[in-house]
């Protein structure tokens, strides 16, 4: 039977049972929807994740005491440090480095801030003032502090936007003395509200030169080392000769992990991509129960039509022209479903990109061949058995079948 | 002379009726000639409708030999029969089974589509113009576009005629035609038959009603599997 002869049958078909078909459908419409809109949502939270990694500053090289084994992966903060990074680790990478645009050690701890009564709970920041290069900040009052207040470990502090709001209200904060744990520190600048970015509350920091933030926590072992690459395409030779400096000033053993932008994003999107095919697995739960659904609907049908089977096979229709008859309505049914399903889900993914543009989870365009290629399959492997028994049939029983 | 159209030698066919075999087919030997008109009659359980059944090439004999056009088909595949069905052999039944979703046309088209497959010079347009010509034939033309339960119980057997003659068939087996007509009804089928004959097709027609068997030039009467009377008419 020509091929175009046996779609027109199979459309016929379902035209004629309009209803069935329709319900038929449903399922696939929401197995093939549950999968494109659980990729996206998949695959928007991992756009969500590398914009919000790119807004943080490329380049970034994050250097932290000990070894740890996970190769590219997050450093573990207690890693045992066979030595301890120092201040005088970042001189000599300032010094001798070719490929870092900027170096800088930092610390890192919990601590309260005091203005006239009111008091802050917040984590500071001990950095030189190349953080701000660093880590891209942007002060909307006062100006970071320089070079020289940095080396020489001045009092000075820029304040996270909700410290400034928390403390100052509308008053102007620049050059007034607040109280860093136990030490006094003039307030220099102010940061531009930033939020929270991958967990991280930016707004609620405060950062200090590295030199004061040592005497603050009374301790010249650095957190680590954060560094600024001269080029995305550098990078690597950065890190290599990072790492043969720090070789050399540690007795030649490699005892510091060292973690990329690049490497950091390729875990990340490793994980989400892991993710979202864990998610599209789940939603492929959805889709088998609309696969067993055609079958179903499909049985019904064979039995339902066992006299046409008869009169089909009587003037001439071999046992392969019922099966492909069968099967070719069971692939229409879950290609039109899982059309259905795909423009809708697609929809509703622009849908939500529409209302919350931060959350970009518009379906991608590859989801297209996927999803056709998941009807078609469905339709295929849960209409073969019906059509198998279709074909099965002996011709003159079909005919006797009331 | 040309060998006969249709040739069974010692034809058996056996069913299990529960743990009781019954012999529907003892012995059949039986020669057709082209272009004879038969009627088939018998008390049912006679064995004629799976005469019919295996001279349709819709059920296998157990034993014998069965030649369609001097070639023997008792035992050819499962494919090889649908196409000798569909290129040699229309079958008109006393249901009439049209499929009531297909109009008339459709379903008259049908057995083509089929052809289709083993002849490619079947395009869809001629498959039309093969379809307008039986309905032609039968005078339903007018009512292509109809469905079945359009249809009067006198049309819907047309329609069924038209499609068993559609793809031009040597044998036009009819079981039962008239079963479901009135007799003025099924005097107008039978004068179709007539006809047909008259153009050269082989028919043969299973009745159980004495009066319609007349209207056949050769009866063969069947009782118990047997072929009790083979007579031709004195006309």
């Amino acid at each position: 039977m020509p091929i175009r002869e046996v779609f027109v049958l199979a459309f016929e078909a379902l035209i004629g049972n309009k209803l069935r078909a329709a319900l038929t459908m449903l399922g696939m419409i929401i197995g093939v929807g549950a999968v494109v809109l659980l990729v996206s949502i998949g695959n928007g939270a991992r756009n969500y994740v590398t914009s919000a990694f790119q807004g943080m500053g490329t380049n970034l090289i994050m250097v932290q005491p000990g070894r740890t084994e996970a190769k590219g992966g997050f450093s573990h903060p207690m890693g045992l440090a066979q030595r301890a990074i120092t201040l005088g680790d970042v001189d000599a990478l300032e010094k001798q480095s070719l490929n870092l645009e900027a170096v800088t050690g930092i610390m890192f701890g919990a601590g309260t801030i005091k203005y006239e009564g009111r008091s802050n709970d917040m984590s500071i920041l001990g950095a030189s003032e190349k953080i701000f290069d660093i880590f891209n900040m942007k002060i909307s009052q006062g100006q970071p502090f320089n070079k020289e207040e940095s080396d020489s470990g001045r009092r000075v502090v820029v304040l996270g936007y909700d410290i400034a709001k928390n403390l100052f209200g509308d008053e102007n904060a620049l050059g007034k003395s607040v109280r860093i744990n136990e030490s006094d520190h003039r307030v220099v600048g102010i940061f531009q509200k930033t939020g929270e970015k991958l967990g991280f509350n930016l707004d609620n920091i405060v950062i200090v030169p590295t030199k004061s933030t040592m005497r603050i926590f009374n301790d010249d072992k650095l957190f680590g080392i954060r560094a600024k690459a001269k080029s995305m395409s550098n990078l690597q030779e950065a890190v290599d000769e990072l790492k043969a400096i720090m070789r050399q000033r540690h007795n030649g053993q490699e005892d510091i992990t060292v973690v990329t932008q690049v490497s950091m994003l390729e875990t990340l999107n490793n994980l989400l991509g892991m993710l979202t095919y864990v998610l599209g697995g789940i939603a492929m739960i959805s889709m088998i129960v609309g696969g067993i659904g055609i079958m179903n609907i499909m049985l019904v049908s064979v039995t339902e039509r066992t006299r046409e089977i008869g009169i089909r096979r009587a003037v001439g229709a071999r046992r392969r022209d019922v099966l492909t008859q069968f099967l070719a309505e069971a692939i229409v049914l879950s290609i039109l479903g899982g059309m259905v399903g795909l423009g809708g889900s697609v929809g509703i993914t622009y849908l939500i990109y529409f209302i919350v543009p931060a959350f970009d989870m518009r379906a991608p365009t590859w989801i297209l061949l996927p999803a056709f290629l998941l009807s078609f399959g469905t339709g295929i492997i849960f209409g073969v058995w019906p059509a198998r028994r279709a074909a099965r049939i002996e011709t003159i029983e079909a005919l006797r079948y009331e | 002379m040309n060998a006969p159209l249709i040739e069974l030698e010692q034809i058996n066919k056996t069913f299990m009726m529960g743990k009781e075999p019954i012999l529907a087919l003892r012995n059949i030997s039986l020669t057709i000639q082209e272009n004879e008109f038969i009627s088939v009659i018998g008390p049912s359980g006679s064995g004629k409708s799976t005469l019919m059944n295996v001279l349709g090439l819709l059920d296998q004999p157990d034993s014998g030999v069965y030649r369609l056009d001097g070639v023997p088909v008792q035992s050819v595949p499962d494919d090889e029969r649908a196409k000798l069905r569909n290129q040699k052999i229309g079958f008109v039944f006393q249901v009439f089974n049209l499929l009531p979703r297909a109009d008339a046309l459709r379903n008259v088209e049908m057995p083509l589509v089929y052809s289709a497959s083993y002849d490619r010079s079947f395009s869809k347009t001629k498959i039309r113009e093969l379809a307008e010509g039986a309905l032609r034939r039968v005078s339903l033309l007018d009512r292509m576009s109809h469905k079945p339960n359009e249809l009067s119980g006198g049309q819907r057997q047309r329609v069924a005629i038209a499609r068993a003659i559609v793809n031009r068939p040597r044998i036009l087996l009819a079981d039962e035609p008239t079963g479901n007509l009135d007799s003025k009804t099924g005097s107008e089928i039978l004068a179709l038959f007539e006809e047909l004959h008259h153009e050269g097709v082989t028919v043969i027609m299973v009745t159980h009603d004495p009066k319609i068997a007349a209207r056949a030039r050769r009866t063969i009467s069947m009782a118990d599997g047997l072929i009790a009377k083979d007579e031709y008419a004195h006309s």
